[in-house]
């Protein structure tokens, strides 16, 4: 997976790039909006996800992803920004973001949120049944199984395991679960996700030999065999 | 709103003192000048008397007696006889000549009613009465002619009167409508400020009055506060540029620093801790900023009509799995079918929610019962109860608990920025509620007063039954 990434903060730059490239992705950096602008116009279809800091010398991001938005790009947009004021979020996915992370932030959260965001176009074709292992959901009729046997969750412990089923070996940070599954975009200062996996565990790992809901430490959860 | 709020604009207040003033000028006016043409009158008639005396005179001296009472007969029978009266009787008071039938005898200038006259009129009469050699002669004139005349002052005056007063009066309504719909026009100009859109400015008219003048004021000072805001916003981006960018780098640094690290190490322990510190450091000045924005009332601008039930139960949903996982109890009081309607934001207020849970969680001990209670406390009015059974905030800490960066002695042992209150109180004061802190007695009890956006769904019963259920 090829991706953009637009941040003139060289320490940031530098960090995201190696860090990207030891994940396994192919990373070309610009520090220049404008210059973003040319590199997309040219090379638009080499790239799945585009990772773009708002405050940008020569052309700013809201105004770089607007631009793309209207040229008719699609590729996914991360917004990674210091900038997190109260109406900021919402300024960034009305000028076309996908995505959008506050600085300062840890790598672990930018890259699950650009794997989720790769991954998404395949997911919203929309699979009607979800399957891992012995688990399965199916999406219509919203029932969950395991090894035969139906499970009865709740409905957020029903949209958390979506979620966590759609990004299969990859891990889902703590903060994409409360956005994507309660909608809040502030610290919920309990732990509101740690309780909700914990009974979600109960239902559909702790009566089985094997545990497919792991946490990874400090940052969120991964779904695998 | 307007016609009712007319009578007591300032504009009419002053019409209406201007019209008192002028009543009485008016009062005082129409008393000179009524006294003032009396007095002209009455001379008038005594002049009219007198010139008559001088004739009857001059005929008595000439002609004698014969002379004298062929003159009155003229006059008693005459064009003149109307209004008049002409009289002369002898010395035993026998009438000799005139148009006066009753006997009257009584010397010098009086006014006289009609009726002791004998006559069939409505008005006194001016009566002079003398002794011309061996008789006796009056002469009077009634005073119908003064009246007419007083009759046509009273009428000019009147109706001069009625029409200044009622120009004054129309003119105090007419300037009291424009009054008002220019302060009409410059309330709802503030209004919209005030709902967070700080680029209105209050129109003009052009004509330098002191509605102008006033208003031109208040359009400066309003740029005043929009510079002030703009200038906040800005500041808020400097800071998030440069101080975050640091916390951010930092924060990198050390991640590059843990991936050389062994795993579980002391020292990878330590670098943890500083992402920690850098973290609640940056958490701290998040939080001040965004009190600071809003504050600002910027947000005001993005308030959409929402449902406090719905906002309520969403958050409900996420907490009270942690409250009954985490040994508290909870016990929810909110009509499903009741809908609390108000203008809002629904993410500050599941934030304000939330930071008010979070704080009796964080704070009360494990079986305490945390109670959430939503509905009408009067029509239009919605109250939101958060309490709880735990230790309570002393009564002296109670209103310092909502100060930024305050906190109890008690908590400073305990995760936390000491802004969650201070959030609460500036997202309540956002939406124009009602925040008040008290003792439940044992515990602490939060009570929002919302206003509600419509008052037709006020007023239902707490008692129905099917209460919000949750799992």
């Amino acid at each position: 997976m090829n991706i953009l990434l637009v941040e003139d903060d060289s320490v940031t730059a530098e960090h995201i790039h190696k860090g990207l490239i030891e994940a396994g992705y192919s990373v070309d950096v610009i520090s220049d909006g404008q210059q973003a602008l040319l590199m997309m116009a040219a090379k638009q279809k080499e790239y799945s996800v585009l990772v773009v800091d708002r405050m940008l010398p020569s052309l700013d991001g809201l105004s770089l992803v607007r631009a793309l938005r209207q040229d008719g790009c699609e590729t996914p947009v991360i917004f990674l920004t210091a900038m997190s004021g109260i109406n900021d979020r919402v300024m960034g996915l009305e000028a076309g973001g996908d995505d959008y992370l506050i600085k300062p932030f840890a790598f672990s959260e930018l890259l699950a949120r650009i794997n989720a965001l790769g991954r998404r176009g395949g997911l919203q074709r929309g699979e009607a049944v979800l399957k891992v292992c012995d688990l399965e959901v199916q999406m219509i009729d919203r029932i969950v199984m395991r090894c035969g046997d139906i499970i009865k969750v709740q409905q957020k412990e029903f949209s958390l395991l979506v979620i966590l089923m759609k990004n299969t070996d990859r891990v889902v940070t703590k903060a994409m679960l409360l956005e994507q599954v309660w909608g809040f975009h502030f610290d919920p200062k309990t732990t509101v996700v740690e309780t909700h996996i914990s009974r979600l565990r109960a239902k559909v790992d702790k009566p089985y030999t094997s545990q497919l809901i792991h946490t990874v430490r400090n940052i969120g959860y991964s779904l695998h065999a | 709103m307007l016609s009712k709020n007319l009578l007591n604009s300032t504009s009419f207040q002053i019409a209406a003192s201007s019209f008192v003033q002028i009543f009485y000028f008016f009062i005082v006016i129409g008393a000179v000048i009524v006294l003032m043409v009396n007095a002209e009158l009455d001379k008038h008639l005594t002049r009219s008397v007198l010139e008559t005396k001088k004739i009857l005179q001059t005929q008595y001296l000439e002609k004698g007696e014969a002379g004298l009472v062929q003159t009155i007969e003229q006059y008693g029978q005459g064009r003149h006889a109307e209004n008049h009266i002409y009289f002369v009787a002898d010395k035993n008071s026998v009438k000799i000549a005139g148009n006066l039938a009753v006997p009257y005898r009584k010397y010098g200038w009086a006014d006289v009613k009609p009726e002791v006259l004998g006559l069939d009129e409505e008005l006194p009469f001016r009566v002079y009465g003398y002794k011309l050699g061996e008789l006796y002669v009056l002469i009077g004139v009634s005073r119908e002619i003064t009246e007419e005349v007083f009759e046509i002052i009273l009428f000019v005056l009147g109706v001069g009167f009625s029409l200044v007063l009622g120009f004054i009066l129309l003119n105090g309504l007419y300037q009291a409508y424009i009054t008002q719909s220019r302060i009409a026009l410059i309330g709802a100009t503030l209004d919209r400020i005030a709902a967070g859109n700080l680029m209105e400015r209050i129109s003009l008219q052009n004509n330098h009055d002191d509605i102008d003048q006033l208003s031109v004021k208040i359009n400066a000072a309003l740029e005043q506060i929009s510079q002030l805001v703009n200038n906040l916003e800005q500041v808020s981006v400097d800071i998030a540029h440069d101080l975050k960018s640091p916390i951010n780098r930092l924060n990198l640094h050390v991640y590059s620093l843990l991936k050389v690290l062994e795993y579980e190490s002391e020292a990878a322990d330590k670098a943890q801790l500083v992402v920690a510190e850098a973290t609640a450091i940056n958490n701290t000045f998040e939080a001040l900023l965004r009190i600071a924005q809003i504050e600002s009332g910027a947000r005001k601008a993005q308030f959409q009509h929402i449902d406090l039930k719905d906002t309520l139960f969403s958050l409900l949903e996420a907490y009270v799995p942690v409250i009954e996982d985490g040994g508290f109890h909870s016990h929810i009081d909110i009509l499903k079918s009741l809908p609390l309607d108000i203008n809002g934001d629904k993410e500050l207020l599941s934030q304000m929610f939330a930071n008010v849970l979070a704080n009796s969680l964080r704070h009360c001990s494990k079986g305490t019962t945390l109670s959430v209670f939503a509905g009408y406390k009067r029509k239009g009015l919605i109250q939101v109860i958060f309490s709880d059974n735990g230790a309570g905030i002393p009564a002296v800490e109670r209103e310092k608990v909502f100060r930024r960066l305050y906190r109890l002695e008690k908590s400073r042992t305990t995760s936390g920025t000491g802004l969650g209150l201070s959030l609460v109180k500036a997202v309540a004061h956002l939406h124009d509620a009602t925040l008040k802190l008290e003792d439940n007695e044992p515990g602490v009890k939060i009570t929002f007063l919302f206003k509600a956006v419509d008052n037709n769904s006020g007023n239902s019963s707490y008692t129905k039954s099917h209460k919000a259920r949750f799992f």
